[in-house]
């Protein structure tokens, strides 16, 4: 018997969706937790980083979803912490109400005083399965140093580097400014409310179709 | 490419000039399929010409094939894949009119571009009335805003809505897929194929 190309395709076809039929996809669909040796490869790559720049331009353009939390002592949190951040100090943060203020934010900013602990911390939090998490390119340390009294690039010095210090420059004051509240007022940290993105907004993405 | 950017395979540069040339080939194929020619798309509306039908349908059934096969290989983690949210009853309306214009216009936005790339002084006029039509829907947002949000279910899959396993879905669609090839071709035949 002779089969038309045509009938072949479809046979084939039919084929692969009775597979599916019985097979467990969905089981299959959880989402990986703690592959340890992507984990690793993203320590070494450094790919974990984010820098302080990017952090301040989201603070600036209050992007949704996104929280930093600070995993130094409540002491270091009161005398400074980047605005917006939230306390939750390293020991307490696998509690449940720690976990609880984490949810319902999409990307979450590790930041200790430098590099070490937050990095620490993001791996407790990848293998928990959070998928969004960041640390804070060299720490509280780096951020104060670089807002606080940004350094003039040196000659010859490129647009990039420039540019880089000029927002540094203007930024400076925004991103300090929780130093004289903290003096004066006592800040509990706030839930922060479940954002739900609307990621049509920001993806800008061409739906699908023709 | 966004499950595997996820996993920091490639950089966001990298990212930039895959979607460049899947963007590149997207085209290509839309134009090798002859879908930058206004007449032969609307054929399909007239039943003498299913090919935007199968394209589509085939397009379908063959991505989603492929993911989930390769998530069920575990090549591929198919919960990181962005999901357009559902606005049933807007996205309904919103197909009518798309139909209605894609008829009367003799294309889609897609296939437009395609067209005016290729030289087709029909695409340029499409082109231009659908920007107007952007215009004007941009303008009038706000009283279109409830009609915009009208019927918001989230991200949500066919097999979420069944309460089925995607893998029953799936076959469902390629079942529903072959019926419209089968029936495409026969109202072919019947309504007489037009080759332009």
């Amino acid at each position: 018997m002779k089969v038309s190309s045509r009938n072949l395709g479809f046979g084939i076809l039919l084929l692969l969706g009775l597979i599916l039929a019985f097979s467990p996809v969905d089981q299959m669909n959880v989402s990986k937790v703690a592959d340890r040796e992507l984990l690793l490869s993203q320590l070494h790559s450094q790919s974990n980083y984010i820098e302080a720049e990017d952090v301040a331009h989201w603070i600036i353009d209050k992007e949704p979803g996104i929280t930093i939390i600070d995993i130094r002592s409540a002491e270091d949190f009161k005398k400074y912490h980047i605005p917006g951040a939230i306390n939750i100090p390293l020991e307490k943060l696998l509690d449940k109400e720690s976990l609880e203020l984490m949810e319902g934010s999409e990307t979450l900013i590790l930041a200790s005083n430098g590099n070490t602990k937050a990095s620490q911390a993001w791996l407790f939090l990848k293998e928990k399965g959070y998928d969004d998490v960041y640390v804070l390119h060299g720490g509280m340390n780096y951020w104060v140093q670089v807002f606080s009294a940004p350094q003039k690039p040196a000659e010859p010095y490129t647009d990039d580097e420039i540019f880089r210090y000029q927002f540094r420059l203007a930024a400076g004051p925004v991103m300090m400014g929780t130093v004289r509240a903290a003096s004066n007022t006592t800040e509990t940290p706030v839930k922060p409310r479940p954002v739900k993105r609307k990621r049509r907004s920001l993806k800008k993405k061409v739906d699908e179709g023709c | 490419m966004a499950p595997f950017f996820k996993y920091g395979f490639f950089t966001e540069q990298t990212g930039l000039i895959i979607a460049l040339i899947i963007g590149a080939g997207f085209g290509f194929w839309l134009e090798r399929a002859g879908f930058g020619y206004s007449r032969k798309l609307a054929l399909q509306f007239y039943f003498r010409d299913m090919t935007v039908l199968n394209v589509m349908f085939t397009s379908i059934v063959v991505a989603m094939l492929g993911l989930l096969f390769f998530s069920l290989f575990g090549w591929l983690d198919i919960t990181k894949i962005y999901i357009n949210p559902t606005y049933l009853w807007a996205q309904l309306i919103g197909g009518l009119i798309l139909g209605v214009g894609f008829a009367v216009g003799g294309y889609c936005p897609g296939t437009s571009v395609v067209g005016a790339v290729t030289g087709h002084v029909d695409a340029y006029f499409f082109l231009g009335g659908a920007m107007f039509g952007m215009f004007v829907f941009g303008e009038m947002f706000p009283s279109l805003e409830g009609l915009y949000n009208w019927g918001y279910m989230g991200d949500v899959r066919l097999s979420d809505v069944f309460n089925l396993s995607s893998g029953v879905v799936a076959f469902a669609v390629v079942v529903l897929a072959i019926l419209f090839f089968i029936g495409g071709q026969w109202l072919e035949n019947k309504f007489g194929k037009e080759e332009v």
